[in-house]
């Protein structure tokens, strides 16, 4: 007889989050049909990839997965942490793989010393670049801080990878209560424009074009052209450009945008520069990529009521919100700014959630 | 919704008046009171529906009140004229600011960082103390070093007048002497001896002198010798056990008539403006 409670689940899609929560409440899931009506059904093998990855660094989990690859079943064990590495595919980036292990890094039993390996910029997922400037940062909103550390060892382009990050993040006991209402006016922009194996001016020109747009905005703008030679370039040749705005109040609007073979530099910059505007005007505290891990922390804080004014939640947000009520049992209580806005101020009463792994030597 | 579509609306219209305007109509002048009256009716209501050149339909009641776009009689309204609209202009400057001077070469590192915790603390303005303190102590560091080398020769080893070194009264007469040059500059600090002792020795007979500074040779030579097999050589002291004197290329002789101020050649008298303050005073 199942002691603890089974969660079912149908689909492909969400199936990261699913697992985090799953993971952070010891929940037994299960997921199936998995893409069951498709020509090639069944898990792909970055979500294998990622099934393994969350067994290396959880400690006493099983993972079942069935004959065609259409169900999975997770029990999950206790997260150790530790030094781990781990190859990730070529199908997707390391920003695939490093989101979920974000949500969960500060409730493990050591200090995270994670090294990865693979694509660190793609199209489909946050770079290296933007989790180190702009998650990581959310995750001190919430008091963990101290020792919060991500590595770009080296670079990996798409097809062929080869880069490498270390991902560093210490323990905490229990998560503080955040109180972010004020958006405030963004202040600053920062950016990395990076190339790797393709002519260096490339990142001279991405930044360029960006800077056309964006200098009749605000004075404080500075684009850092990252340069990694040899070696730590990488197997192929690409370029990117990743943009943050910082705010008054240090909230903090992202975008970035990756090159595709035929692609000019001045494109992907103007492509990104606009994203980034659009992503302001969005406005709020969180930009919408950061939406799910905040409120993930909010839940995860001490028994009080967190408050987070955000824009409106995307499509990804709104099935997190559900799966939250599923595994936490926490509502949230979304209210509209004022009638001009279409800002919300999220607000929702945390678990108390406190870290019983943490070797306390 | 509804304001959003008066306004484009009224948008249009004033879009559509404009382009008109652009055109020099040739109207009667009682069609034109009422072109007049009409647009500033039109301009009033919603936007009807313009009938085209074509609709003729011109009534001269000036009562008449729901006319379309006053359509001309005679002729379609366009004139060769030139158009009096004037062209929007709209200015995109371009004007790249070089890149913030604040974003010093410390935030550049602090951003660019692998510690998540440097990132926020960006903020902090560039301060150049810790570039300020590291000149300070360099300076003051030559100026002690220079302060000990002058104590060291004046004060700290009074060589004449230190009872227990047994010195004989010409042995004192002549650091005293020695110290007498140094302090007033004429000698090296440390070398004012030397210098009284060499002025001896040339006042002697050559063969004299000679030996003495055979005698002087040798027994540098040997000192040497004894330092090396005490092991207090080093290549770095090497003029500390230099023999040989030479004077270090006396200070260049003053050429020509020193006419006291100025350097006077090519045919100018060059002033510096020390010079010229010295005399206006």
């Amino acid at each position: 007889m199942e002691s603890r409670s089974l969660v079912n689940f149908s689909g492909h899609q969400y199936l990261r989050q699913r697992l985090v929560l799953s993971i952070l409440t010891g929940k037994h899931v299960r997921i199936d049909k998995i893409r069951s009506e498709d020509k090639d059904p069944g898990l792909r093998d970055y979500e294998v990839s990622l099934l393994r990855l969350l067994e290396k660094v959880t400690n006493g989990s099983v993972i079942e997965i069935s004959v065609t690859g259409t169900a999975v079943l997770l029990k999950p064990g206790v997260v150790s942490g530790g030094p781990v590495t781990h190859d990730c595919p070529l199908s997707r980036s390391i920003g695939y793989f490093l989101e979920p292990l974000v949500m969960i890094a500060p409730f493990s039993k050591k200090p995270f010393q994670l090294t990865l390996r693979g694509i660190t910029t793609d199209d489909n997922d946050l770079s290296v670049d933007l989790i180190r400037t702009v998650t990581l940062p959310h995750l001190q909103l919430f008091g963990i801080s101290d020792g919060l550390e991500l590595r770009i060892k080296r670079r990996g382009a798409p097809p062929e990878g080869g880069g490498e990050v270390q991902f560093l993040c210490p323990i905490v006991k229990e998560v503080k209560t955040v109180n972010f209402v004020d958006p405030g006016k963004i202040k600053r922009i920062r950016g990395i424009a990076h190339s790797v194996r393709v002519n260096p001016q490339f990142s001279n020109r991405m930044i360029d074009a960006s800077r056309s747009v964006l200098n009749r905005f605000i004075p404080d703008i500075y684009l850092y052209s990252d340069v990694y030679k040899g070696d730590e370039s990488g197997k192929s040749p690409g370029y990117a450009l990743s943009l943050l705005a910082e705010s008054t109040t240090s909230a903090i609007h992202c975008s970035e945008a990756a090159s595709s073979p035929g692609e000019a530099p001045e494109d992907i910059a103007l492509l990104a520069t606009r994203a980034l505007l659009s992503e302001i005007r969005h406005g709020g505290c969180v930009d919408r990529k950061h939406q799910s891990l905040v409120l993930l922390m909010m839940v995860l804080g001490s028994e009080d009521i967190g408050q987070c004014r955000m824009g409106e939640p995307s499509v990804r947000t709104v099935q997190f919100l559900r799966d939250i009520k599923i595994f936490f049992g926490t509502v949230f209580n979304i209210t509209p700014v004022d009638s001009s806005n279409t800002e919300l101020l999220y607000s929702c009463l945390g678990t108390g959630y406190v870290n019983v792994n943490r070797s306390l030597a | 919704m509804e304001d959003e579509g008066d306004r484009l609306l009224d948008l249009l219209q004033a879009h559509g008046q404009q382009f008109l305007n652009s055109f020099d109509l040739n109207q009667h002048p009682r069609k034109k009171q009422k072109l007049e009256e009409s647009q500033k009716e039109l301009e009033n209501e919603d936007f009807e529906e313009w009938g085209g050149f074509s609709n003729a339909a011109v009534s001269t009641h000036p009562s008449e009140e729901n006319d379309d776009d006053t359509p001309d009689e005679y002729d379609d309204g366009f004139t060769a004229s030139s158009s009096t609209k004037i062209p929007d202009v709209v200015v995109f400057s371009d004007s790249r600011q070089k890149p913030s001077e604040q974003f010093s070469k410390a935030q550049k590192k602090a951003f660019m960082a692998t510690k998540v915790t440097s990132i926020m603390e960006v903020d902090r303005a560039p301060h150049r103390d810790e570039d300020d303190t590291q000149n300070d102590e360099d300076i003051s560091n030559a100026q002690n070093d220079a302060l000990l080398h002058r104590l060291v020769h004046t004060k700290l080893l009074s060589g004449s007048l230190n009872p227990a070194l047994d010195l004989t009264h010409a042995q004192r007469d002549k650091a005293l002497s020695g110290r007498v040059l140094e302090i007033a500059g004429k000698a090296k600090l440390g070398k004012g001896e030397v210098d009284i002792r060499a002025a001896e020795r040339n006042k002697a007979s050559k063969r004299v002198r000679e030996g003495l500074l055979r005698k002087k040779d040798e027994r540098e030579k040997q000192q040497l010798e004894e330092a090396k097999n005490l092991g207090n050589y080093h290549p770095t002291l090497k003029k500390l056990f230099d023999t040989s004197s030479r004077s270090s290329g006396r200070q260049r002789r003053v050429r020509g008539l020193g006419m006291g101020v100025g350097k006077f050649s090519g045919g100018t008298l060059k002033l510096s403006k020390e010079e010229i303050n010295s005399v206006t005073g």
